[in-house]
Order: C-alpha cells, then sequence, then structure tokens
C-alpha cells in the first residue's frame, strides 16, 4: 500500500549511502597510510611536503643556533676565530658523531664561562668523554664543568669521582677534573666501536642532509615564491600543498636548484667576492701567505687567553682564601671549646661546692653536692644516678613515714549536721508509715506548729503571698486590687455625657453608626 | 514539496532533555495547526451512505473481500497526525510533523483514479474532487486538505518552532 502522508517542514539528514561511502574511503585512506608508514614508503605529495618543512625547521633551527655562538664569540672578543670555532665545532661533529645542534650550545656556555677558546675545546673535549662513560647527556655534564671551573663543584657528585662532599668543596677544579678523566679514560674511544656510535654516526647524517636539504628548499621554494627571504620560501611551500598535483615536478625542480645552490655556495665560500680568484689556486702576492686577520685574530686569542688565566688565577686565589677562612673558623670554634671548658675551674658555684666536699661532711650530704657539681658540668647520667641514690636514701630513712602518721584526723566540718539530718530522716520514715513520731499528730484544732526560727530577717508581706501550715505558700495576685463598680441606670447626666460623645464621634469619623434616636440625623 | 530547514530535530531533542516544558508547548502549538487540516480531511470522507453500496460490508461475503469494505468511522478513525519527526526517506529527509491516511479503505478512497482518471465503473462513485499540486500529493482526503489549507499548516508549524527557539535562547542567554 502507498505510504499517504504529508510530510510537513522535513529535514535533509543525509543519505546512508553517503555516509557509508565516506567511511569506506577514510577507511581506506587510513590502511594506504599506515602500509606506507610500514614499508618506509613516502606515499604522495604530503610526505614529500611534510619532509620539506621538517627540513626547512631543522635548516632554521640550525641556523639560529650557529647565529647565537657568532654572537658569542663577537661578545668576547674573539670576533676574528669564529672560522676556527665553527672548524672545531665541525671537526668535532665529524669524529665524535655528536649534532653540532648540541655541540655548539655547549661550547657556547663554556666559552661564555672560562672566557678562554682553548680551554673550552678542552673542557669540552673532557665532557664528552666524561658524557660517554657517565651516560649523563652533554649539556648535563657541560654544565656542571662549566660550574665546576667557577668553584660550584655540587653537581659533580653525581659522577662518583669517589670523593666526598666535604671533599669536593676543598679539593680544586683541576683536581677534581684529573679524577674524573682518570675514572673515565678510554670511554670516549671505546665508544667508537660500538653499534651505538655507528647509529649516531646514520642518525646524525641524516639530520645533516635535512639541514642541507632544508636550506635548499628555503632558498630554492623562496625563488619560487617570487622572492629571496623564508617567508616566501613558507608561501610557496603552502601554495606546493595546495596544488598536490603539481608537487612532485615543483620538488624535483627544487632538488636540482638545491645542487645548483649548493655548488654555489661552495664557490661563495671559496671565493667570496667574486674575484675567480679564491682557494688554492689564488696566485701570489707580496702580502703574507697567512689569511687577511691572523695578526688579529692571534692577537685577541692572546688577550683572550690572558684574561682567562687571570680570571682562573682569581678563581684559584678565591678558593684558596676561602678553605683558609673555613680552616680559621674551625680553629677559633676549637678553641672557644677549649677555653670554655677551661673556663669551669674558675667558676665560684664549682669551687664552694668542690670546697664543701673537702669538708667535714656526711655521706648523704657528699652524694648531695656530687650531684649538684654534676648538674653544673652538664653531666645528666652521673647527676641522676646520684639523685636516684638520694631519693632512696630519704625514702630508707622512714622519718616521712613517721612524720604523717604522728599527724591528728581531720575534723569533719559538718559533723553538727549528722544529728540534724538523723532527726529529718526519722520524721519522713514516721510520716510515710503513718505512726506518731514521738508526738501525736496534729489535728484541726489543735495549734500549728510554730514556724521554726530561722536567722534570715522577715521581709515586710503585701499580703499577696501568705504562708498556711497545711497547705503551705499560697498566691493571690487580686489581693490588693482595689474595685470600683460603675452603673449607669437612668436617663441622667452621665448617660447623656456618653451619648453626645459618641455621636460627635460619629460626626468626625463620618461613621453613621451613632444617630439620634429621635431626629434619625446625627447628633449636633 | 516540503520546507527545507536544518538542525530542528535536534533542537527539539535537546528542548526535551533542557526544557520539557517548553518542548511540550511547542508540541502545543504545533498540534493547533495540523488539526484542522486533518478536522478537514476526515470531512472529505463519505459516510456509509455516500458510499458506492457494493463497497460496503456485506454480512455474508467470504473470502478475501471478507474484509475489504468501506466503513466510514474506521477510515475517519484512520486518518491523523503525529508530531514527532519521521524516519528519513530514501532522499534522506525527515519530517518534522506528518498527516497521514493509514487506513485501506480510506487509501483507496483517497487515490482511486489519480493515475488513471475517474473512469470505470468504481471510480465515478466515489465522488469527491481529486486534489493536489502533482500526481504523488493528490488525493480527496488529505491531500485535498492540505491542497485547500493553501501552506498555512506548514507555515504555522515552522513559525510556532520559530518561536519556540527565540523562546529558548532568550531563556539560555538571560
Amino acid at each position: 500500500m502507498a505510504d499517504l502522508r504529508v510530510d510537513i517542514a522535513a529535514e535533509f539528514v543525509g543519505k546512508k549511502a553517503f555516509k557509508d561511502a565516506d567511511n569506506a574511503a577514510l577507511r581506506l585512506d587510513k590502511t594506504i597510510k599506515k602500509l606506507g608508514r610500514t614499508l618506509g614508503v613516502t606515499l604522495g605529495a604530503s610526505a614529500i611536503i611534510a619532509y620539506s618543512k621538517a627540513s626547512v625547521k631543522a635548516f632554521s633551527d640550525d641556523e639560529a643556533a650557529a647565529r647565537r655562538l657568532s654572537s658569542a664569540v663577537d661578545n668576547l672578543g674573539l670576533s676574528f676565530s669564529k672560522v676556527q670555532v665553527a672548524t672545531f665545532i665541525s671537526d668535532l661533529e665529524r669524529t665524535a658523531s655528536i649534532a653540532d645542534d648540541v655541540l655548539r650550545p655547549a661550547f657556547q656556555s663554556l666559552l661564555n664561562i672560562t672566557g678562554s677558546l682553548t680551554k673550552s675545546q678542552e673542557l669540552l673535549n673532557n665532557a664528552i668523554q666524561i658524557s660517554r662513560a657517565s651516560g649523563v647527556d652533554l649539556a648535563t655534564v657541560t654544565n656542571d664543568l662549566g660550574k665546576g671551573y667557577v668553584g660550584i663543584t655540587r653537581g659533580l657528585i653525581k659522577y662518583n669521582t669517589g670523593l666526598t662532599r666535604a671533599e669536593l668543596q676543598t679539593k680544586g677544579f683541576n683536581e677534581i677534573l684529573g679524577i674524573m678523566l682518570a675514572k673515565s679514560a678510554g670511554a670516549a674511544q671505546d665508544y667508537l666501536t660500538t653499534t651505538s656510535f655507528k647509529m649516531d654516526t646514520l642518525a646524525l647524517a641524516s639530520e645533516n642532509a635535512k639541514e642541507t636539504i632544508g636550506k635548499g628548499l628555503v632558498d630554492a621554494f623562496a625563488r619560487i615564491g617570487g622572492g629571496t627571504e623564508a617567508k616566501d620560501a613558507a608561501k610557496a611551500i603552502d601554495n606546493i600543498a595546495k596544488a598536490v598535483n603539481g608537487v612532485t615536478l615543483v620538488l624535483g625542480t627544487a632538488i636540482g636548484l638545491v645542487n645548483k645552490f649548493r655548488q654555489g655556495y661552495t664557490n661563495f665560500l671559496m671565493d667570496p667576492l667574486g674575484t675567480g680568484m679564491g682557494g688554492a689556486g689564488a696566485s701570489s702576492t707580496n702580502r703574507s701567505a697567512s689569511p687577511a686577520g691572523t695578526a688579529v685574530r692571534l692577537r685577541q686569542q692572546r688577550e683572550a687567553e690572558a684574561a682567562a688565566v687571570k680570571r682562573a688565577k682569581q678563581v684559584a686565589d678565591l678558593t684558596k682564601k676561602q678553605v683558609a677562612s673555613t680552616k680559621a673558623l674551625t680553629a677559633e670554634q676549637k678553641k672557644q671549646a677549649s677555653l670554655k671548658k677551661s673556663g669551669t675551674v674558675f667558676d665560684l658555684e664549682q669551687i664552694q661546692i668542690v670546697a664543701a666536699l673537702k669538708g667535714q661532711v656526711t655521706k648523704e650530704e657528699e652524694i648531695r653536692l656530687q650531684a649538684q657539681l654534676a648538674l653544673l658540668n652538664g653531666n645528666a647520667d652521673l647527676a641522676k644516678k646520684l639523685t636516684d641514690q638520694i631519693l632512696k636514701a630519704q625514702d630508707s630513712s622512714g622519718n616521712l613515714a613517721k612524720f604523717l602518721a604522728a599527724l591528728p584526723n581531720a575534723r569533719n566540718p559538718f559533723e553538727y549536721l549528722d544529728a540534724y539530718l538523723s532527726y529529718l530522716a526519722g520524721k519522713a520514715a514516721a510520716i510515710a508509715v503513718g505512726t506518731p513520731f514521738g508526738q501525736s499528730a496534729p489535728n484541726e484544732n489543735a495549734a500549728p506548729a510554730p514556724v521554726p526560727a530561722t536567722n534570715i530577717p522577715t521581709m515586710p508581706s503585701d499580703g499577696m503571698i501568705t504562708y498556711n501550715t497545711r497547705t503551705g505558700l499560697n498566691y493571690n495576685p487580686n489581693a490588693n486590687n482595689v474595685v470600683v463598680e460603675l452603673k449607669i441606670t437612668g436617663e441622667g447626666d452621665v448617660t447623656n455625657a456618653i451619648a453626645k460623645g459618641l455621636q460627635n464621634q460619629s460626626l468626625s469619623t463620618g461613621d453613621s453608626a451613632y444617630i439620634n434616636r429621635r431626629t434619625g440625623g446625627f447628633a449636633g | 514539496m516540503p520546507t527545507k530547514i536544518q538542525g530542528v530535530i535536534a533542537y527539539r531533542k535537546a528542548l526535551r532533555q533542557f526544557e520539557p516544558d517548553l518542548a511540550k508547548e511547542t508540541t502545543k502549538e504545533i498540534t493547533a495547526f495540523l488539526k484542522p487540516v486533518v478536522k478537514d480531511a476526515r470531512g472529505y470522507l463519505p459516510s456509509n451512505a455516500e458510499a458506492p453500496s457494493g463497497w460496503l460490508k456485506r454480512p455474508n461475503a467470504k473470502g478475501r473481500w471478507a474484509n475489504r469494505y468501506y466503513d466510514a468511522t474506521i477510515a475517519r478513525r484512520s486518518i491523523s497526525y503525529k508530531t514527532s519527526p519521521s524516519k528519513a526517506n530514501r532522499s534522506g529527509f525527515r519530517a518534522l510533523a506528518s498527516i497521514f491516511n493509514k487506513g485501506a479503505a480510506g487509501a483507496i478512497y483517497e487515490t482511486a483514479g489519480r493515475k488513471s482518471g475517474v473512469t470505470g465503473k468504481f471510480t465515478p462513485k466515489l465522488g469527491g474532487q481529486l486534489k493536489g499540486d502533482k500526481p504523488k500529493m493528490t488525493g480527496r482526503a488529505i491531500f485535498r486538505a492540505f491542497e485547500e489549507d493553501q501552506g498555512k499548516a506548514t507555515a504555522g508549524v515552522i513559525k510556532a518552532i520559530e518561536r519556540s527557539a527565540a523562546k529558548f535562547n532568550a531563556k539560555v542567554k538571560g
């Protein structure tokens, strides 16, 4: 049968078939992505773009770290040594397989602390050795060594040098470093033979490749974006991401540009001025064979080294002074303690006790004096022992017990009440059983028992409260009331006055309750 | 043509949960717009006396024709309305409210002759008028009533929902 229905205001909720298709497509997409990841195959343009972005980021991070180190070198007055620093970092990266991203900040911190290029290089090498031996990461080791260099050796305890905390504080940094290096000797060389080192090397190569590609991409994409800066590159990458179909072609072009750029960059390094005379092939002149600026660089280095040595000497002197002052303080404390001990000899109180002990005293008095002396000298054990003896002696004498036994009984202050209470109890019992108690029960005509005489003063009575020997106390609130009875019986003056008053009230309030009986109107 | 709107089903569901009183009020308002159409549609059904005599219930009928008869009471009772959303149809639409004719005899009266025309021996005897803006929305009872209502019911339902939404928003905001 046909569905006879009028639908009013329908809402489109989507077709089930559409949803099914969507879900199926999503599942397929997920499966393909998973497969791609498993096989390590970068499927699709999105993966290429992601890698490109990561490369650009790696390059930009690396560049920023290099700039920071360069600034630090400049600030230390070693601007002409930048190339040497870069070479050192690069060589160390290659030989130790530690990324320059890690080496640069470590070297920068050491350089800031020591102020010496050679000392920083030496400490960084030492830090690598200690790091490899201890398993602590290089940044931490560098930080600890830097602090140790300026006398803060507390952080070095974690390297298990076998030195106590006190020894770490008193020994010089070089001495501690020597111990640490002796304990970690060969660790760096041994590490070079491990698989971990090989993995590090591979990872490092991959990271460097990423950085290189990143640099190439930045330049290449910047050119594609119509500019020369990184923001142009970012814009270009985003545009490429949108145009997914064309990304492969663009990337291919970009890789070509990378090679071009790398070649150009190498040429630039060889011959920055573009004279065509860079590198080993340069023709001879009358100038010094050393590169330009060598003299200035060497002079800067000499000055920096001298300053560093001076600073190191200052730190060493300061440490020495600190140790000396600590020793002096300890000696002074010892001296004070000794003096205090000697001072007790001249304590008058003690002298008196000692003198008393030497005199004719009883055994008990002797113990008491000895206890007092022990208390003055702070000998708690002896003082307790002697005090116990005194107490025992007091107990064994028995004088105290005798004294207590001889004490008379304390008198009962309420003794006189006993007789009275007994009398009352007997009376109450007699009332309960209904038998006369000593005397016959009073009848109606009998004279009431007199109120017992007390010392309570008699208060003047107003008649409202009365006492009856049979019923007890009575209260009459109306005892003092004066009753005035008013009776209006005729048509006299009082009645008229009241009527007039009521009529006047009616007129003033407008209430018609009170009207003149005769006229029917209000009374006037 | 049903009016297409979005989010009303979800709104009414939320309304039932958070503002049950307002939900009831909304339903009542929608009902008020549907009832006249239903009443008209029921009025278009013929009484037993007006219906073809052979179509009425015959006490001695046997077999398959024993239950195929017209009864005005049953047919009228079968025309009703509903304010809850329907299931989605093949095109993915869910009606917010509907008027339906679910009786067998009522359906025959509703649709007879709308495809082949009012011809033959039976259809011309039914009487009434086939009305509707398109073939599937043409009929003698509910479709005619809806057609003659000229969209007032639809507009009223939407207005009722709009008013309810405004009230709900006012309550929520402030």
